[in-house]
């Protein structure tokens, strides 16, 4: 499978993890995504990319692992948009920017996003 | 002793050229040739001071740098305790400046790929960028093998069609031009001296003649009115909110750049480019053979 499609893919799981309002096994991930005619073993294997990559937190429940997202996808917004901002305490060198425009309230908003998602 | 006399000369070389650069007006005409001259006169640096620590330390030997160091674990009883110290600084900021470097581009490395992950996972890839859905105005490009174009929700409906196309046409130039390559060496020098206020004016002028760089690559095929106006208009947009005291710098980065899009400045190459980047190539080049040159 190619990185694009494979891309394409743990986007779309993301989707319907976010869009569950509790943990997922990979049956029901599997079953969210018939559409796209999927086999088992491929959704499964995308659920544990997307695991070792911390992004999914997996737990055991019986025999079967559930899945649900690590953060909701407005803290991974938050996150992308605070270091695209410079904002992130450690001025670091990961991208060029065209031109900053933020004002402090916007940061502290993003901010809150952010700390919110960590205490829950 | 004679190579520590050498290698402050082309040290002095060095830091004269360096306030040059700090000072002169022309490299925001002539971006490209003035980040040339920063990336040799900065090499010289680094290479001239540990020369300068290991020549002073390591003269008792009467040998190049090189030899000299190896016959160092042998003979280091025979030096006194100024020219051990001398040499023990010396390998110590060799080997600290090293380290750094490697350390900073991991953790940027590690940096960029959570970052490109979670573009994977949030943002819409668009014809023409990645587009992350947030209301706050921002553009950037995600330097790595396959470069991002990131443009926020906010950035679209700030700019106008023509104003967006110059933008991403800028952050392409960066990510064609590998401009993140010409930055990190200078922003890893600051993260080791993050106090240092010459160093943080350094980074600063370094990173913003790259900005003109890509300005003027864009400008070249979008014109230059409308990348003006996409600066005004980031600029207005974040100054709008900001408290009071940050206005007071009078004139930012973004204004230098909206400034020399709009009049630009006809001035002729200067002539002390050529004569400074040969000045410095030779102190470069003595620094670096007497490490090597059994004397």
């Amino acid at each position: 499978m190619d990185v694009a499609r494979l891309g394409e893919l743990e986007r779309a799981v993301m989707e319907v993890l976010w869009a569950s309002q509790e943990p997922a096994s990979v049956r029901a991930v599997h079953a969210a995504l018939a559409d796209r005619g999927l086999a088992y073993t491929t959704v499964m294997t995308v659920l544990t990319r997307l695991a070792a990559k911390n992004v999914v937190r997996r737990e055991r429940a019986g025999r079967a692992w559930l899945y649900a997202p690590a953060a909701s996808r407005e803290e991974y917004v938050a996150e992308l948009m605070l270091e695209a901002l410079e904002l992130t305490g450690d001025r670091g060198s990961a991208l060029v920017r065209f031109a900053q425009s933020v004002t402090s309230d916007e940061a502290d908003a993003l901010r809150q996003a952010l700390e919110r998602g960590e205490k829950t | 002793m004679i190579l520590a006399w050498h290698q402050l000369a082309a040290g002095a070389t060095a830091v004269a050229v360096v306030a040059w650069l700090l000072r002169s007006r022309w490299t925001h005409t002539h971006p490209r040739a003035a980040l040339v001259l920063w990336q040799i006169t900065g090499l010289t640096l680094i290479v001239a001071t540990i020369g300068a620590l290991l020549g002073f330390g390591l003269a008792p030997f009467n040998r190049g740098l090189l030899p000299a160091l190896f016959l160092l674990p042998a003979r280091v009883g025979e030096l006194d305790v100024w020219h051990f110290a001398a040499v023990a600084a010396g390998l110590t900021l060799a080997g600290w400046l090293v380290v750094n470097q490697v350390l900073c581009l991991r953790s940027t490395a590690r940096a960029r790929a959570r970052h490109r992950l979670l573009l994977q996972l949030v943002a819409r890839p668009a014809p023409d960028a990645l587009e992350v859905d947030h209301p706050i105005a921002v553009a950037y490009c995600l330097p790595g093998r396959t470069p991002r174009i990131v443009v926020s929700a906010g950035a679209r409906r700030l700019l106008t069609d023509t104003e967006l196309d110059a933008v991403l046409a800028h952050e392409r130039a960066h990510a064609r031009e590998r401009h993140h390559l010409v930055v990190a060496p200078f922003q890893a020098l600051r993260r080791l001296l993050p106090g240092s206020a010459l160093l943080t004016r350094v980074v600063a002028t370094i990173e913003l003649l790259v900005e003109m760089c890509a300005d003027d690559r864009a400008a070249r095929t979008h014109g230059r009115e409308p990348l003006a106006s996409a600066l005004e208009r980031f600029h207005a947009h974040g100054v709008a909110g900001t408290p009071a005291g940050a206005l007071a710098v009078a004139d930012t980065p973004v204004q230098a750049r909206i400034r020399r899009l709009r009049e630009p400045q006809r001035s002729a190459f200067p002539a002390m480019w050529p004569a400074a980047c040969l000045v410095v190539l030779t102190a470069l080049g003595t620094s670096a053979s007497l490490f090597a040159v059994p004397l």
